[in-house]
């Protein structure tokens, strides 16, 4: 459905978040903040280059929408990513000074213990339909939350960790979870607050306290949102009215763009960004590097990919540099773990294991008894991962150096989720990873990585008691610096073991019209546009 | 998309055919009266042509079709690359060329497919009569009213993106035209003096269908035959475009004019070369078709 | 002619009825389901067990389809799984842009269509007939989305005279609409013009030949008055056939210009819908796709022997 899949919603930063809010003073965060260096945030395109001036009120901002939008916010399809944050806040955003880490909203300031979190929300914040957020409101979120029969993703972040929550006073809420949790911000940030009178009908009319209210929806057409006057970040929103455009077809949203008829255009196709930039018309941002990264994923249930040395032959024989260059348009940093060497998590060993090296991935065949190769079978889908069809070409030309055939067989949406939730396949492309800066998110939550219903089927596999044990003792501590050497040496397991051959990041690329000024990319749930104006 | 004949009411294949006459000399018959009209030579021609640019695409070909980085990105037609090379650096001219195989593929596939599946109903509602006549009808009639390009989404959305599955789509598609025209052909015949000889003689009902109703309901089916040969090429370019093609990196015509849809502004040769490829074959299949319809019309005896 | 109205009519309904079948079954058999689209790669058991109930998914079949039939019976599409709105409204939104295409590619058909056939049929040996005649044979090769493509390459991209996609009513906005309709419509339009110009071609120079005519020549009248008066009425008999055959081919060939324009019709609403798994859609327009087809099919049959004495219904 769009370039980064459906959980790209938040990163987490947890280790900085005492800093964020002003008079934020936690128990044990100060502890935790020492420990962690400033990490930096890579390309710094986030914000847009013309960002001078005296902000201007008025004016209507028209987005180009890729489909129909579903306004529960506790799903994140991707079609909505430029409605959430207008219609609502979250305790915490990522709008602070560093993109990646969590930034108090609509709390002002909170205490955080191992097993529990409490939080003093902003007084005098409006729902728009008048009446004003309240402690109670929180919990019925976190109960919202925890509510299974929604079918939301929210459940599966809340429901495992939250023993349940309590007011403390009108603007207090205390949240207790079952267990030490190392990224309770980064969980919050994810939820958006509905007045409880509004869940009912939240799907098809979204009521919230974020800076626009919503107006009119024609699906498969567009979507009109006007200001929230009373929206309790003073003097915002610029903008009179923010529309939804939805034009389904990537190269009409271009065309739409160029010509000026929308301002902002979400997921752009990689080939479009190298030529737009070359233009120069077009402002381009893209997300802040670590939100959402390509890899392949190898089904250990299927021979031969139950052989260590087979996975660890097909990371050798795959060219990052290439795929990024012909397939991704040298827009896509390449990597082979989930973090950059500036980023607190980085591990060098488990960053450098690989080369590109044909030879060494015959060797290593050889040893396996295959000296031959053997026949496989790769999925991707355009759809859900654009670009994945032309990384498969790429790497089929290199394996078939050492003797792997590997087909290629494109699926839209549907049949690629089945295969893959079945197990039915050799090798799928993977690019939804969780988009979570903290490893004690991913790899619980992130279908490949997480020890319960992992779809790469790496139960059974030697190495598998010792990660679990790990990932479980990762997450005991709310100390980055006890959990650090933990990662490491996950990390290490994951690349040495090599199920997921993680090739590159995606930075999810937008343009914008000139016009558009302030807009700033953050990693979190879509674009903001409450502290967006329009120039002349 | 492509229903030419679907659409006419009454085309005059649907009434000829009913005369008894030897199959072997009317297809010599056929062929030089083909042979004489200008469009059939046309036709001819360009299916001549492009079955052997397919055929001896290895010979034909400058460059694999498969080798990436065979020129750089997206390179203009120039001398070395004649219609230009993709985003992966293949060479356009080489893939068009090896694309003509699957397509040519395709429309032998599907219309022999569409074929053995729509003569055998047809002639079991012709001959059948009745109750089984009118499910028979009813089927041909939902699949008819289906819009064609849906009837392939859904099918390869169930069984998956390959050619063999597109070849299933537009066999299935053509099911109901060609079962028509079969049921008509029988209908019209089972009264005729000989096919009540051949019975009253004892020959069984297969033998009846098998010796002297099918051929002739032959000419009928061979015209449509030619026509469901060009409509499959063209439905695998539309369900290739709406991205449920051959498997990459066989360079279907389909799958390029899909991909060069991307590059609409930075590269036209992408989608041009494989679109004029389409256009000529099916040019040439619709003018065969023409040619055998007027060849085999009985008012030209 | 009542009665075979009202026995076609009934004809259609086993039809209707297996289109139905086929659709739910259909939709089943595909791989995927809406919920594993909704919740993605990282979609855990739970959640897609939570999801398949709340769409009622995880009822045996025959329950899903009796619960279908039934709401259908009472008028209700259901509710869409991803917008949560009512089905029947979401139709109707997209409704009026395919129409508006549909409509805008049978203006091409007439005002193309018509006055070319008629001019290559009483001049067959003009070299501008014999041009159109190759003309319309590459209409009817070309695929339609190619020609879209071309059509936006040559007129939006390299000069910038039309708008590439986008829709507006016409209703709103009537130059607006109708400049952004000329691109979709001619590429929607081209084929079916092309089978209007051809079977024309043929329909007027068979009725040339027809006794009736040759009297009416032998008569003395002049050329003109034996076209309009006799040779046209008899030749457009079929025409009215063709149009009401092409367009409900209009509505299903609008999934593929509708893709290329951006166009947001009923054919996008279906392509998503099919994409998203959202069954309830699927099946309702499906339904309603067929429904008009049979109903225009029927509607031209009865048009046919209302123009034409001749005809008499009811074989």
């Amino acid at each position: 459905m769009g370039t980064e899949g459906r959980h790209t919603r938040i990163s987490r930063r947890q280790f900085i978040r005492a800093g964020a809010g002003a008079g934020a003073a936690g128990i044990l965060s100060s502890r935790g903040l020492a420990a962690a260096p400033a990490a930096t945030v890579g390309p710094r395109t986030r914000a847009l280059r013309q960002d001078t001036g005296t902000p201007k009120t008025g004016g209507n901002l028209i987005a180009a929408g890729t489909g129909d939008i579903k306004f529960d916010p506790y799903f994140n399809v991707v079609p909505a990513r430029f409605v959430y944050s207008q219609f609502f806040s979250s305790l915490f955003d990522y709008r602070g000074e560093d993109p990646l880490a969590p930034h108090p909203q609509l709390a002002e300031t909170w205490q955080e213990e191992e097993k529990a979190i409490t939080v003093t929300l902003r007084k005098g914040v409006k729902f728009h339909n008048g009446r004003e957020m309240v402690a109670q409101d929180i919990v019925d979120n976190i109960a919202r939350a925890k509510d299974e029969s929604l079918g939301h993703y929210l459940f599966s972040i809340f429901d495992p960790s939250v023993e349940g929550s309590e007011v403390v006073d009108n603007y207090t809420v205390k949240i207790h979870y079952k267990k030490v949790h190392p990224v309770k911000l980064d969980d919050l940030a994810a939820l958006f607050i509905i007045p409880k009178e509004a869940m009912e009908n939240i799907g098809s009319t979204p009521v919230g306290s974020g800076p626009f209210k919503y107006e009119s929806y024609m699906p498969g057409d567009s979507m009109v949102a006007t200001r929230f006057e009373d929206y309790w970040e003073e003097n915002l929103p610029y903008l009179d009215q923010f529309t939804v455009k939805i034009i389904a077809d990537p190269q009409a949203r271009l065309a739409n763009l160029q010509s000026g008829d929308v301002d902002a255009v979400d997921s752009l196709a990689a080939s479009d960004v190298a030529r737009l930039k070359e233009g120069g018309e077009i402002q381009i941002t893209n997300l802040p590097v670590g939100g959402t990264w390509y890899a392949n994923v190898l089904n250990c249930a299927k021979p031969p990919y139950d052989n260590k040395l087979v996975r660890q032959a097909m990371n050798f024989s795959i060219d990052r540099d290439k795929i990024n260059q012909l397939a991704y348009y040298g827009l896509a940093p390449v990597t082979q773990s989930r973090y950059l060497p500036d980023q607190f998590w980085y591990d060098e060993k488990a960053s450098t294991f690989y080369t590109f090296d044909l030879d060494k991935a015959k060797a290593l065949l050889a040893e396996a008894g295959l000296p031959e190769g053997f026949e496989t079978t790769i999925v991707v889908s355009e759809t859900v991962l654009p670009g994945s069809k032309a990384m498969a070409q790429v790497w089929q030309q290199d394996l078939e150096k050492i003797g792997v055939k590997m087909a290629i067989e494109e699926r839209e949406q549907g049949p690629f989720y089945d295969e893959y939730f079945a197990g039915n396949y050799d090798v799928q492309a993977y690019g939804l990873g969780d988009s979570r800066l903290d490893p004690a998110t991913y790899l619980v939550s992130g279908s490949p990585y997480r020890p319960e219903n992992n779809k790469a089927n790496i139960q059974g596999q030697p190495f598998f008691e010792e990660y679990v044990r790990l990932i479980g003792e990762g997450a005991n501590s709310i100390d980055p610096a006890v959990r650090k050497p933990i990662y490491d040496r996950i990390q290490q397991i994951i690349t040495e073991e090599g199920w997921v051959i993680t090739t590159a990041f995606w930075l999810s690329f937008a343009g914008f019209t000139n016009r558009v000024q302030g807009y700033r990319s953050t990693i979190g749930a879509g674009h903001y546009f409450g502290d967006v104006w329009l120039a002349e | 998309m492509a229903q030419a004949t679907e659409s006419l009411p009454s085309t005059p294949a649907m009434t000829l055919g009913t005369r008894s006459s030897r199959p072997r000399g009317l297809a010599a018959r056929t062929l030089i009266r083909v042979l004489r009209d200008p469009v059939g030579v046309v036709g001819l021609a360009i299916l001549a042509a492009l079955s052997a640019v397919a055929l001896l695409a290895p010979i034909v070909a400058s460059f694999d079709p498969l080798e990436i980085g065979a020129g750089t990105p997206l390179e203009a037609p120039s001398r070395a690359h004649p219609f230009g090379t993709d985003d992966l650096g293949r060479d356009v001219y080489s893939r068009v060329v090896h694309g003509g195989r699957i397509s040519l593929w395709i429309a032998v596939a599907s219309a022999t497919a569409a074929l053995a599946m729509a003569v055998p109903l047809g002639l079991l509602a012709g001959y059948g009569g009745g109750y089984v006549d009118a499910a028979i009808a009813r089927l041909f009639d939902t699949i008819f009213a289906f819009p064609s390009i849906l009837i392939g989404i859904g099918f390869v959305a169930v069984l998956g993106t390959s050619l063999r599955n597109v070849v299933l789509a537009v066999a299935i598609i053509n099911i109901p035209t060609l079962g028509r025209l079969t049921r008509v052909a029988i209908l019209a015949q089972k009264s005729e003096e000989y096919v009540e000889a051949a019975r009253s003689i004892g020959a069984s009902g297969a033998r009846v269908a098998a010796r002297h109703i099918l051929p002739n309901a032959t000419p009928p089916l061979v015209v449509q035959t030619a026509l469901v040969m060009g409509e499959a090429v063209l439905l695998e370019a539309a369900f290739s475009f709406l991205g449920l093609g051959s498997r990459p990196p066989t360079p279907s015509w389909g799958v390029m004019l899909n991909e060069g849809r991307n590059f609409l502004a930075q590269a036209w040769w992408l989608g041009f070369f494989p679109g004029v490829a389409i256009t000529l074959m099916i040019l040439a299949l619709n003018a065969l078709a023409d040619a055998l319809r007027s060849a085999l019309n009985p008012r030209r005896l | 002619m009542l009665a075979y109205v009202v026995g076609r009519l009934l004809q259609t309904i086993p039809v209707l009825l297996l289109t139905s079948v086929i659709v739910f079954l259909f939709l089943r058999a595909v791989p995927g389901d809406p919920a594993m689209v909704m919740a993605g790669q990282n979609a855990t058991p739970q959640q897609l067990e939570a999801l398949r109930k709340r769409f009622g998914l995880d009822e045996p079949l025959v329950t899903q389809y009796a619960t279908w039939m039934s709401r259908l019976a009472r008028g209700d599409l259901g509710t869409a799984y991803v917008t949560e709105r009512p089905i029947s409204s979401l139709i109707l939104q997209r409704l009026p842009a395919t129409l508006h295409l549909a409509f805008g590619a049978m203006f091409v058909m007439l005002v193309v269509g018509m006055p070319l056939g008629i001019l290559g049929a009483i001049r067959p040996y003009h070299p501008l007939s014999q041009l159109l005649s190759m003309l319309v044979a590459i209409a009817l090769a070309v695929p339609t989305f190619w020609l879209g493509i071309l059509l936006i390459l040559v007129f939006a991209v390299s000069r910038d005279w039309l708008p590439a996609s986008g829709y507006v009513s016409v209703f709103d906005q009537p130059v607006e609409a109708i400049t952004r309709l000329i691109l979709p419509s001619l590429t929607l339009g081209s084929f079916g013009t092309a089978v209007l110009i051809r079977f024309l071609k043929s329909s007027i120079s068979e009725a040339g030949n027809a006794d009736f005519v040759r009297t009416a020549y032998a008569k003395g009248l002049r050329e003109r008055a034996v076209i309009l008066g006799h040779v046209l009425r008899i030749a457009l008999l079929p025409v009215v056939t063709i149009l009401a055959i092409q367009f409900g081919q209009l509505l299903g060939g609008a999934v593929v210009t509708e893709a290329i324009f951006g166009w947001p019709g009923v054919g996008r609403l279906i392509l998503d819908a099919i994409g998203n798994r959202d069954y309830l859609i699927v099946q309702s327009t499906m339904l309603l796709f067929v429904a008009t087809f049979v109903v225009l099919n029927i509607l031209a049959d009865v048009c046919y022997a209302l123009l034409d004495p001749r005809i008499r219904l009811g074989r």
